[in-house]
């Protein structure tokens, strides 16, 4: 259902909810519904939380995979600090402990630089990250993966080759509002292409089954993309990326 | 702009009020509420539509709900989660020492002054729907 998306904020001991409109035109006589806001009270924070998502999956048919997820991640303890040997150890000491665990995903720190997610660094994963996630494939686990998909580095190499792919001020200007990041511009087809064939390479020639797309504030950022047109903006721009995403990693399956 | 309140004493929220304005000069748009129950444990669903009476098209530019949670008998004492603009899900602000607002893109969860929570949600929030497939493990 079309609608004009909103933001709450608090503030004064006041809940308000502000909505921009969209850019979207109401033609006379007509009207737009606001996004529907649910409201309640109650004594279990959580039940209010489970109540949300469920009101979220029964209003958009979502159904979710019977897949319970049961892992480890190397954001935690490694942050940036990754190398081949740090995930063969965690992952070694969890097969010692006899856990079931299901899932090792790789978190930030592997990649070249931000937006070059295809190559890898080089001193960290000498052989290779393929070769990693498929070892840890091979024991038993399904390999995960940390992208942001809406950043990209000021030096990476993909702003090097790619200049026209930011979103840019009026004035021309890289919008600079995630320093030393830049924002991707997916107004742009070949940008959304691009992102389709990154996430495609890690899936099928990686062997990745799971993606934990971050940064995704970033693309809400109220910026107008080359090639948007009257009904563009940020939202219609995330939306394109996370079904981009979606059509690519998620099988017939829901897996 | 236009500017009025909608009530629902029924079921605790009493003190909502709305304002609607269009960007073209000179033209007025509306915004139309209603209130609902929302299955069990007194949850309910607002919805509003922004209506142009004129006879000339309009970009609604800018709309605000405000709800006044003190005069419902909420006294906020804590932010306990939202998303997006205010960081992670799990950030908590004490209003006490939170001068200046806090925002959030799809929810805000917060905690009163009678150990109750209060929370208001998008329904209908499109990035909700897309990313839903990424199994969000916080749900």
């Amino acid at each position: 259902m079309e609608s004009i998306t909103g933001y709450f904020l608090f503030q004064d001991d006041h809940l308000v909810i502000h909505f921009h409109g969209d850019n979207k035109l109401i033609p006379s006589g007509q009207s737009i519904p606001l996004e529907t806001i649910l409201l309640a009270r109650g004594d279990d924070w959580r039940a209010l939380l489970d109540r949300h998502a469920d009101a979220l999956r029964t209003t958009h048919g979502i159904s979710l995979p019977d897949r319970r997820w049961k892992g480890w991640g190397s954001w935690d303890y490694y942050a940036h600090d990754i190398a081949t040997h740090s995930i063969q150890a965690g992952m070694q000491v969890i097969g010692s402990l006899g856990v079931p665990v299901n899932l090792i995903q790789i978190d930030d720190g592997y990649q070249r630089m931000m937006g070059d997610w295809l190559t890898w660094d080089e001193s960290k994963f000498p052989r290779g990250l393929p070769r990693l996630l498929h070892e840890i494939a091979e024991a038993g686990y399904t390999p995960g993966i940390w992208p942001a998909p809406f950043l990209a580095h000021k030096d990476s190499r993909l702003v090097a080759e790619h200049p026209d792919w930011l979103l840019k001020t009026d004035r021309g200007r890289f919008l600079d509002v995630a320093s030393p990041n830049l924002i991707l511009d997916y107004s742009r087809r070949d940008v959304c292409d691009w992102m389709a064939h990154v996430v495609s390479t890690m899936k099928q020639q990686w062997g990745v089954g799971y993606f934990k797309p971050d940064f995704l504030l970033h693309g809400l950022t109220p910026c107008r993309g080359s090639a948007d047109d009257d009904a563009g903006g940020d939202v219609p721009r995330h939306s394109v990326v996370a079904q981009a995403l979606k059509a690519r990693t998620v099988g017939r399956d829901g897996r | 702009m236009s500017k009025h309140t909608v009530c629902s004493a029924d079921h605790g929220f009493n003190a909502i009020e709305m304002e609607a304005r269009a960007y073209e000069p000179h033209v007025t748009v509306t915004a139309d509420a209603a209130i609902q129950p929302f299955g069990d444990g007194g949850a309910e669903l607002l919805t509003v539509r922004v209506r142009n009476t004129n006879n000339a098209a309009a970009h609604p530019e800018r709309v605000r709900i405000r709800i006044d949670l003190k005069a419902m008998g909420v006294n906020v004492t804590r932010i306990l989660a939202g998303n997006g603009r205010m960081g992670a899900a799990t950030e908590r602000h004490d209003v006490s020492s939170t001068p200046f607002a806090v925002t959030s893109e799809a929810f805000l969860l917060m905690r009163g002054s009678d150990s109750r929570y209060f929370f208001a949600g998008f329904l209908t929030w499109k990035v909700s729907r897309d990313i839903s497939c990424f199994r969000m493990t916080t749900w």
